[in-house]
């Protein structure tokens, strides 16, 4: 993307699972959950990651928080280089970007009140002590629509709206600059969905935070998302305005996905055109040559087979599909090392 | 939909005792699921509906639960029966996707075992069969490379691959009744889609019925023959899809579909609208108000019995068809004004996030 001033980059990032090993055993191949992104996300904007289950959505957003190793490219963080970050930098890195889970139910500790959970933050770096902290936990809890009267209460008195803000809130508590939430709606019902992603927008708004946003909701995606990422088996394959990528997109994988999203009303579902995707689903363990979702596009060419295509503009200002279909691009694939193809 | 129903569910109440006293989480539900037939379940969370189904497969803790009514799955009362019979019926009677599919695979067993072992259990399939089997269920819900995934353990893989394994496990028996607890939330639409299809097809051949608990109102729109919308452990509302999705008439189904975030939503100079929500808090099971379950959080209160008498279920329009449009509230349409039906727009977005008083 030109214009804004990048937060996080990420060039050709890798991360590579050893798989079939097992104890004392020599893994038997590599399993390329990321395996090349390329991805600008600009401060203070929201940026929508979606794809396949399995695609490596999550892989990548613990990548860009350092909570996965890396096995290739490169990564930085407001400028600074991200790859082999240690101590007291990771820590100060932890402070600037954190994470939001899925499940509000699982990722707090039913033993610590609310005050506790929120200020941890606050004590592992040091932030503010006695009276100070006390304060700042009233701040946050007002800051994501909670009554600070609650500080004393345990998780289990909480409904799952009001726990994914408890989470919120905690996440906010060393003032990050960047979020990345993952499935963080995902548990809620419509409702609290939506209170919660009202939220996500006006805290944006008021500290300018930049977020990551992965969902399978893509109307919630829509909702929130300035842009739109679109990854499949590892790679981003479609990227730009979310405006843009929702109603007008350009990779084959997208257009799939985006008419299999279904519509709350009965008649018109009835009458939804799917593309059916046919074919074989791929394993990234191992990733076919050319491009990789020759094995279920429908529209397979020529070029398809052996070469990889790269991102390149086309559709809208700041869209970029990765297709043949838009003029071929891309280098000739190469066998990966170490890679053993399954049959 | 003829014959016997699946599964008649009368008067099903669960109490779970808890520190701050019992807590009433399920309150006289009742329905039935026909043969072939999809129900869907959506409403509040917290309002019981995994409950509801838990205590139907006596999958709740038995210190702690006290359940009553009756559920006949194929005219046999699941609630009195031997806990010896009932693990008979689990698996080929009824088949189960948890809500949680971390906490429902074990974490140090291969997904090949785990998946061998509910295939063996049901059935008289040798080893190598039922690994046979396994692996050709794995590709049915579009696992990449099944054989690979059968020798991998639950945390080499994602939330979403998890969720599929478990459909499979739950799909292994072609049970009489399916129920699937949010069981595609952690899927990308078109892995949904095929999994949908897959239950459908299995709906044809085998007469399955299915519960289907989702937040997913698209979903809904999209599979049930009829939906039940919980509220407070209470059915509120319920009929055929077309009539809970496109004319509710309880105040608290008006605001969850208004509560949808549209795809087509138009941008105001440049600006995506709030979206709609239900202010306030869902009652406390430990402490239902007295009246309406919704009356607290209700916009409308057109009744002067809202907050006394508790509205019984009731049909709206016309009670001489198959499935009739029913609700539990006193204020019938005539309270509202002709806006569009299904966009709850007495919700307005002043108390967008509607927090906790
Ligand atoms: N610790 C691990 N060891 C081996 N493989 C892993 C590990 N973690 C993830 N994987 C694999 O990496 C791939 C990507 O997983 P990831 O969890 O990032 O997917 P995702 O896009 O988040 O999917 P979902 O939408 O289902 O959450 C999957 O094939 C998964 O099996
Ligand atoms: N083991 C338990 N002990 C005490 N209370 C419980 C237990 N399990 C559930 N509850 C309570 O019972 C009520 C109903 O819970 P249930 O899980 O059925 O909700 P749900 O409708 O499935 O919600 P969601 O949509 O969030 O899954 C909640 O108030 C919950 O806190
Ligand atoms: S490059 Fe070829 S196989 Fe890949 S999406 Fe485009 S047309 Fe389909
Ligand atoms: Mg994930
Ligand atoms: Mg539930």
């Amino acid at each position: 993307m030109s214009g804004g001033d990048v937060l996080v980059s990420a060039r050709g990032l890798e991360v590579h699972f050893p798989i079939g090993g097992g104890f004392r055993r020599k893994p038997a191949g590599v399993l390329r959950a990321v395996d090349g992104v390329d991805l600008d996300i600009v401060r203070g904007e929201t940026l929508g990651l979606v794809g396949e289950s399995g695609c490596g959505k999550s892989t990548l957003g613990n990548a860009l928080l350092r909570l996965v190793p890396t096995t290739g490219g490169t990564l930085t963080f407001d400028g600074t280089d991200l790859t082999g970050l240690q101590g007291r930098r990771l820590k100060e890195l932890r402070r600037r970007a954190g994470m939001v889970f899925q499940d509000p139910f699982a990722s707090l500790d039913p033993r610590r009140t609310v005050a506790q959970t929120v200020s941890e933050p606050l004590e592992v770096h040091g932030l503010r002590t006695g009276r100070d902290k006390a304060t700042r936990v009233a701040e946050l809890l007002e800051l994501v629509g909670l009554d600070p009267g609650v500080a004393g209460r345990y998780p289990h008195e909480f409904s799952g709206g009001q726990r994914q803000r408890v989470g919120i809130a905690r996440a906010l508590a060393g003032e990050p600059d960047f979020l990345v939430c993952d499935e963080a709606i995902a548990s809620l019902d419509v409702s609290v969905q939506a209170q919660v992603l009202n939220l996500l927008r006006r805290l944006q708004r008021q500290l300018g935070l930049t977020l990551l946003f992965i969902s399978h909701d893509l109307s919630a995606v829509r909702h929130i998302s300035d842009r739109i990422a679109v990854m499949y088996l590892g790679r981003v394959v479609e990227i730009g305005p979310a405006e843009a990528v929702g109603t007008d997109p350009q990779m084959p994988y997208t257009q799939a996905l985006l008419s299999a999203v279904p519509l709350p009303h009965p008649k018109l579902e009835r009458e939804r055109k799917r593309i059916v995707l046919t074919g074989d689903v791929p394993s990234p363990a191992a990733v076919p040559s050319g491009c990789r979702f020759r094995t279920r596009c429908p529209y397979v060419f020529e070029p398809c087979d052996d070469v990889d295509p790269a991102l390149q503009p086309v559709g809208a200002p700041g869209q970029q599909a990765a297709c043949h279909l838009h003029g071929v691009v891309g280098t000739p694939a190469t066998t990966p090392e170490g890679v053993t193809a399954t049959p | 939909m003829s014959g016997q129903p699946v599964l008649e569910v009368e008067d099903l109440r669960v109490r779970l005792r808890t520190p701050r006293g019992p807590a009433d989480v399920v309150n006289g539900l009742s329905y039935t699921v026909g043969a072939g037939e999809t129900v869907a379940v959506v409403g509040e969370s917290g309002s019981g509906k995994s409950v509801s189904v838990l205590a139907l497969l006596g999958l709740l803790p038995s210190g702690v639960a006290t359940v009553t009514g009756s559920a006949r799955l194929q005219g046999e009362d699941l609630l009195t029966m031997r806990p010896d019979r009932l693990r008979q019926v689990r698996g080929p009677g009824a088949g189960m996707v948890f809500q949680d599919p971390m906490t429902s695979l074990n974490p140090v067993l291969t997904i090949g075992r785990q998946v061998v072992e509910g295939i063996r259990a049901h059935s008289d399939l040798d080893k190598a069969a039922a690994r046979r089997r396994a692996a050709e269920l794995l590709a049915e819900v579009g696992l990449p490379d099944p054989e690979g995934t059968l020798d991998r353990y639950p945390h080499e893989l994602s939330g979403g691959m998890r969720q599929r394994v478990i459909i499979a496990i739950a799909l292994s028996n072609s049970p009489a009744l399916l129920i699937a607890d949010e069981a595609t939330t952690a899927l990308d639409v078109t892995v949904q889609a095929q999994i949908i299809d897959l239950v459908e097809k299995l709906q044809a051949e085998r007469g399955t019925g299915v519960i289907w608990i989702t937040h997913d109102l698209g979903v809904v729109a999209g599979i049930a023959d009829r939906v039940l919308v919980m509220y407070g452990g209470r059915c509120v509302e319920d009929g055929t899809v077309d009539d809970v999705l496109e004319n509710p008439v309880h105040p608290y189904t008006r605001g969850l579909l208004g509560a949808l975030p549209d795809l087509a939503q138009p941008a105001v100079d440049g600006v995506v609208p709030d979206l709609a929500t239900v202010p306030g808090v869902p009652p406390a099971p430990t402490d239902l108000p007295k009246g309406c379950v919704f009356w607290p959080r209700c916009p409308v209160r057109g009744d002067a019995r809202c907050e006394t008498e508790q509205p019984p279920l009731t049909v709206i329009g016309s009670a001489d068809v198959v499935l009739p449009h029913r609700a539990a509230t006193w204020c019938t349409e005539r309270t509202f004004g002709a806006e569009s039906p299904g966009v709850g727009r007495t919700f307005g977005a002043e108390s967008p996030e509607g927090g906790l008083r």
